[in-house]
């Protein structure tokens, strides 16, 4: 990965395919459109290259600074426009994966309920939600990438799980007196 | 520490960030605190039912248009600014040294050589380091029989092959078709052309190629025999497919080497093994470009979080590489189809996925992995050899399971293999606590170990040990 630093084509295409997709979808777990993700990769990579000779290695892994550059190009997304639910409809190859299969903790009804409430989330709970849960960022990093103490980032997720538990929770008591 | 406390540091002690006195006042707490346990249990498996469902929705999830191309675009009239910027430089140097009369005669040689500099790097993209590899592709781009043979195609892709008296100059011109030139580096000119098409290459061209090859033959000596890699693996590497180039990348060669048609051949002594010789013959140049190993056990350094427990140990694949039968062919697959894996029947002795063409609504074929009992046997073995396995067991866990299962290579991780990747798992069980050891058979490497959050369910496997 050395010559994209040099300006190198070739090695700046090697590298845009090899995050492309996580930076895509960091871009739409967080904003919950499809299009303002597309334009956000286009972004943060035009970033990367404009901003190749100044990334020092020294200083930190790649991957730090590339979703860095994600939650910031997310944010000028949302000082732009409101923040968007996470659609179903989006994903179009989705009915056709299998997920895995000793990972399947939750039924279709609670998936769904699930992607609703997180997709209806505020847009500081959500992006601590998928820098942690989604891109398997620690704490420490979230907080460095977003610049906040890390007190803050581990009341978030807490705060986060909470809300969201209890949503779920309640949506399925209530779909369910619906059914009795 | 107060039960508001522990609450709050509950998801990171699950991530296993938690150290130090936090963890340790955490765990005493614990200890006392019933509720706060009840809600580490349920935190616990709320969080992973996130993590699912985030998976869930980005697996599903891709950019609808070709972004790279309008990026590119937008990389170019970035350079063009760039470039643009340097004769305002040199005017103000110029100025320093008083030449502020020359600007009428400099600024258009200025120009012009930018204008120079613009064209020289659309007609020459790559970097060629080599200079003998540098006279050999112009010789090609000069040769009279080289354009005709273009037939005024554009060229996609130079790559070129040298190091000898015959340099080949591979011209890429669309992701299925090359145009070969064979240069003479002592004449100084094109003594062959060969147009090549990605469906002229046949298995015994391959087997020719690789086995002219000595370190292929010094193996084949030991007892080795050849074997593909499931199907013939060719990729169009004339355009940069990026899986291509990170597996040739992890091999070590040259990125020129790779212009052309890439195939994939196995040494394997037993074909049940995972170990072997994999060996990359570059079909337009004929040449070998890469040659790796790839040992029985493959080990990868995992990081284990267990209770709050957290270290790094180095883990054996648990499973050997089960020699996939190719089933039964329904119809070839055109380049152009846009197709995805399903898994058609899944239990613990078989697995079978299907190649699927949504669009089409067709079937192309299927791939049938059978599991025998040596092979779940040897699982277990490796999974018993394992130091972090044999720790767990130290404390009163217990190997309750191991099944074959699949995982769809659209992982979130990059780090991680794409494409269809099998896994074989062993299930540990400690107390309320499962532990699972996963290694991808595709690419021969460790996973992950990690504890499952739920209670253990022994129904949920197929394969009980007793």
């Amino acid at each position: 990965m050395e010559n994209w630093q040099d300006g190198n084509s070739d090695t700046f295409e090697q590298l845009f395919r090899q995050y492309e997709k996580i930076v895509f979808r960091t871009a739409y777990l967080i904003t919950g459109s499809k299009e303002h993700a597309e334009d956000i990769v286009q972004n943060v990579f035009l970033s990367v290259w404009r901003s190749r000779s100044s990334y020092d290695p020294a200083k930190g892994k790649f991957t730090t600074w590339l979703h860095r550059i994600v939650v910031n190009e997310c944010s000028h997304c949302f000082q732009n426009s409101k923040l968007n639910q996470i659609s179903l409809d989006d994903c179009e190859e989705m009915a056709t994966l299998e997920p895995q299969p000793e990972e399947v903790l939750l039924g279709q009804e609670e998936r769904s309920l699930l992607i609703n409430v997180i997709g209806t989330m505020e847009q500081k709970y959500r992006t601590i939600l998928v820098l942690h849960y989604f891109n398997e960022l620690t704490c420490l990093d979230i907080a460095n990438l977003l610049d906040v103490p890390v007190g803050t980032v581990k009341w978030r997720l807490h705060q986060a799980l909470i809300i969201a538990r209890s949503k779920v929770s309640q949506q399925l008591s209530l779909m369910k007196g619906e059914q009795s | 520490m107060k039960c508001n406390q522990v609450l709050e540091n509950l998801p990171v002690y699950l991530n296993g960030e938690l150290i130090g006195d936090e963890w340790t006042d955490l765990r005493r707490h614990l200890g006392t605190c019933k509720s706060c346990r009840e809600e580490l249990e349920s935190m616990e498996l709320f969080s992973r039912k996130v993590q699912e469902v985030l998976n869930y929705i980005a697996m599903g999830c891709n950019p609808s248009k070709d972004l790279l191309s309008v990026l590119q675009q937008r990389i170019a009239s970035e350079k063009k600014k760039e470039l643009a910027l340097v004769p305002d430089k040199s005017m103000n140097t110029f100025d320093e040294f008083g030449f502020k009369k020359f600007r009428k005669i400099l600024l258009p040689v200025a120009t012009g050589l930018i204008a120079v500099a613009i064209t020289l790097s659309v007609a020459f993209p790559r970097v060629i380091q080599n200079k003998n590899n540098l006279i050999a592709r112009n010789i090609a781009l000069d040769s009279q029989v080289v354009q005709t043979a273009l037939k005024g195609q554009d060229i996609q892709k130079i790559g070129v092959v040298g190091g000898g008296t015959i340099s080949k100059v591979v011209l890429a011109i669309s992701p299925d078709e090359v145009i070969v030139a064979d240069v003479d580096m002592e004449l100084k000119e094109v003594i062959g052309v060969h147009p090549q098409k990605i469906s002229d290459i046949t298995e015994s061209h391959v087997l020719e190629i690789v086995e002219a090859d000595t370190r292929v033959q010094g193996l084949l000596n030991e007892g080795y025999s050849l074997f593909h890699y499931g199907t013939t693996l060719i990729y169009p590497t004339t355009f940069q497919d990026p899986d291509a180039i990170r597996f040739i990348n992890k091999y070590g060669a040259e990125p020129d080497d790779v212009i052309g048609f890439l195939a994939s051949m196995m040494l394997k002594i037993n074909q049940n093994d995972a170990s072997g010789y994999m060996v990359w013959a570059n079909m337009s140049t004929e040449k070998i470009v890469s040659f790796g190993a790839f040992p029985g056990g493959v080990y990868s350094v995992v990081t284990i979080t267990s209770k709050g427990e957290t270290g790094t140990a180095t883990a054996p694949p648990v499973m050997k590489f089960v020699t996939p039968d190719p089933g039964s062919i329904e119809g070839e697959k055109p380049a152009e189809a846009n197709c995805s894996y399903r898994v058609l029947e899944q239990n613990s002795h078989r697995l079978v996925i299907g190649l699927f063409d949504d669009t089409a609504n067709r079937r192309y074929c299927t791939f049938t992995w059978n599991v025998t009992d040596s092979d779940i046997q040897e699982a277990l073995e490796l999974a018993n050899s394992d130091p972090q396995v044999q720790s767990l067991i130290s404390r009163g866990a217990k190997i309750v399971s191991i099944k074959a299962s699949y995982i769809n290579g659209q992982t979130s991780k990059p780090t991680i293999s794409s494409g269809i990747m099998w896994s074989a798992s062993v299930r540990i069980d400690l107390e309320n606590a499962a532990y699972l050891i996963t290694a991808d058979i595709s690419s021969r490497r460790t996973l992950g170990f990690m504890r499952l959050a739920f209670k253990p369910d022994n129904s949920k496997f197929d394969i009980m040990i007793p």
